[in-house]
């Protein structure tokens, strides 16, 4: 399976108080065999004080038993070489709580930005207020 | 304050991946956490779904750990295409790129409006 996401953002900042511009970028999923799967996102961004677009990009490696527990590992860039360029990655596992509910993920990631090694909690939980769920 | 702000904060290092890792399809029926600007997922929340995501980290190790400015994401699936996004305090690569270019800590809003223009199997 693959699905493309136009995903544009609008950014304003607390600091400067206007529109600052925001991203335009491609998401794709891609399923393999033996659980694995392949993330990408590629596209370009608009930033505060930036004079041009800068590319961005990711992609991850997921990998799941089919059970609640999965595996991820990640590399994300950026800007260019010489302006605002920034590398990192990450990998982590996750865990699905409660199905359609509720998970929990925690990964480790090390950037040459300010993220200089350190880890990520993120907790979700999702409701759905349709009345067929 | 600050444990409380690393332990539930938000700071969208999600892992977007890992939902697509989860079995077999479909996915939608199962959260989809991310990590916006980073690593987004690619699925979107069911239609009339609300979704939370909230998060945060810490930088530097553990002995000199700094806490990451948490985050907060609310999605909304208002078709099975289309969903609405608010995030408050955007991801924190995307954060400190911002902090590099101006010196200057970012608290960053964002309203997005995401929409799957190909869903397709392979």
């Amino acid at each position: 399976m693959a699905n493309v996401v136009v995903d544009p953002r609008y950014k304003r900042t607390q600091s400067q108080g206007m529109p600052l511009g925001g991203d335009l970028y491609l998401v794709t999923m891609h399923n393999l065999p033996f659980g694995l799967s392949i993330n990408t996102n590629w596209g370009l961004g608009l930033f505060p004080s930036s004079p041009s677009l800068i590319p961005l990009g990711a992609m991850t490696v997921n990998w799941s038993s089919g059970g609640s527990w999965g595996f991820f590992g990640e590399v994300f860039g950026f800007g260019v070489k010489g302006h605002a360029g920034q590398r990192g990655w990450d990998m982590g596992l996750t865990c699905l709580l409660n199905e359609d509910k509720s998970q929990i993920d925690l990964s480790w990631m090390d950037s040459d930005g300010a993220q200089k090694g350190g880890g990520v909690l993120l907790v979700g939980y999702s409701r759905n207020f349709s009345k067929r769920s | 304050m600050r444990l409380v702000c690393f332990l539930f904060g938000l700071g969208f290092l999600g892992f977007v991946s890992h939902s697509a890792a989860q079995s077999s399809f479909p996915f939608q029926s199962a959260p989809t956490f991310d990590r916006p600007g980073v690593a987004d997922a690619p699925y979107s929340p069911k239609k009339g779904s609300f979704q939370l995501e909230l998060g945060s980290g810490w930088s530097g190790g553990f002995r000199d750990a700094k806490p990451v400015n948490p985050a907060l994401l609310l999605r909304y699936g208002q078709t099975s295409r289309f969903e609405w996004r608010a995030q408050w305090n955007y991801a924190p690569p995307l954060s400190a790129l911002d902090d590099y270019l101006t010196q200057n800590q970012t608290q960053l809003v964002a309203f997005v409006a995401r929409c799957v223009v190909v869903k397709r199997r392979v």
